[in-house]
């Protein structure tokens, strides 16, 4: 079925498709999630065939200010151990033991060998010995990657001729309503029964995170720095729920009232 | 069948512009696609037709969320192109029911039949035809 506006309309027909077509042009890429993959905020690690060197996975997303979530897959390689006494924080939510570590003490680098920054939430469930690692993580920054992709897309290939930090810190400390947010079942990504395992890196000034469902706070979380680098880029690990489909998060700093920012998310 | 990465790279941006006409926030338009990505890894392979499925899911997805309750919503700024006669236009546009402003973009943006509308909103195409003239007599009174 196709329309056929009235001679009257076709004017203003016209003049909507400008406007529309106008207004798309607006919409640049923002570089924070533009790197092969992702914004994608539920990937598992095991789904994928361990990837190449010159396969990148990776993202980072951006919403008000907040990125949301910050994915990184290269060679994940096979779990030897899961090396817990690297953990910046852990918990057990409904059976399901999990730990927020470093990527650095996991391994896990990008195409050229350079350690990721952030930490990633690992699941003593989906993470046994033998297995890939089949985790989720989280880098703060921007990442400088997506200053070399191509504009509007396209292949997009490293250059390791000068190994470098994929993610720029710098380039979000002035900002403290930037962060990257992301989350991951910690049973089986098809178990709807299983808690989601979430995970943040947000801005040194981030105090603790209120947990929001429904207007009611249940949980309020503490964030916490690596341990090497005190008055740095601070994380959080916690749990939300099987049953929970819609949440927010609102990022506070000590003894504020008011967040910093929020952000509100769906993962249902 | 190719891969999602590669999809994502192709299309992210043009996934993006879609879902900022729809919600007047390019926030909230990145969050839509990245739900979107989300919905479709995990059966990626079952999907025949890519692109298409992504776009029902920004779609609903947006329209989903703008019925929200304690959804902030932001509000669009004030100057987008900083030509007036497009920035109010597309205030009007927004102001639109969200179904009326799904077949408006869906139409005249994505150049879609209102056949393949349909089948993204689960609507009879000829309740698709309603909101569009609907959606065309608001904008002739608002935009006029």
């Amino acid at each position: 079925m196709n329309t056929t506006p009235a001679p009257d309309d076709t004017a203003l027909v016209e003049h909507l498709r400008r406007t529309l077509h106008a207004v798309a042009q607006t919409v640049a890429d923002d570089g924070q999630a533009s790197t092969l993959a992702t914004a994608i905020p539920f990937v598992e690690r095991s789904r994928r065939k361990p990837a190449k060197k010159n396969i990148a996975i990776a993202a980072a997303m951006a919403v008000a200010g907040l990125g949301l979530v910050a994915w990184n897959t290269f060679d994940d390689g096979e779990i030897e151990h899961i090396p817990t006494e690297a953990a910046l924080m852990q918990g057990s939510t409904d059976g399901f033991d999990w730990w927020l570590i470093p990527s650095e003490a996991i391994g896990h680098t990008n195409p050229c060998d350079v350690p990721f920054p952030g930490v990633e939430m690992v699941s003593s469930y989906t993470n046994k010995p033998g297995q890939e690692w089949n985790t989720g993580g989280v880098n703060y920054g921007k990442n400088i990657l997506d200053d070399q992709a191509p504009e509007g897309g396209g292949t997009f290939s490293y250059e390791c001729s000068n190994p470098q930090d994929e993610f720029d810190e710098a380039a979000w400390l002035d900002d403290p309503t930037l962060m990257s947010v992301g989350f991951t079942r910690l049973g089986r990504n098809d178990d709807h029964n299983s808690p989601w395992g979430a995970f943040a890196a947000m801005h040194p000034t981030i105090d603790h995170i209120n947990v929001i469902v429904d207007g009611e706070t249940i949980d309020t979380v503490g964030t916490i720095t690596k341990t090497d680098e005190p008055g740095g880029v601070r994380y959080a690990g916690f749990t939300i729920p099987s049953d929970v489909c819609t949440f927010r998060l609102d990022f506070l700093q000590a003894d504020a009232q008011t967040p910093v920012v929020s952000k509100e998310s769906t993962i249902c | 069948m190719t891969c999602i990465e590669h999809v994502y790279r192709e299309n992210r941006l043009s996934l993006i512009r879609l879902g900022f006409l729809l919600t007047g926030s390019q926030h909230e338009a990145e969050d839509l696609v990245q739900t979107a990505f989300a919905a479709a890894q995990h059966r990626w392979t079952e999907i025949e037709q890519p692109i298409a499925y992504l776009r029902q899911v920004i779609v609903n997805r947006a329209k989903d969320g703008q019925r929200r309750a304690f959804r902030a919503s932001p509000s669009p700024p004030e100057s987008i192109t900083h030509i007036a006669e497009i920035d109010e236009t597309f205030l009007a546009i927004l102001r639109l029911s969200e179904t009326q402003r799904a077949v408006v973009v869906l139409h005249f943006y994505e150049d879609l039949s209102l056949v393949d509308i349909a089948s993204i909103l689960d609507r009879p195409a000829s309740t698709v035809r309603s909101d569009l003239n609907r959606a065309l007599t608001h904008l002739r009174k608002t935009v006029s």
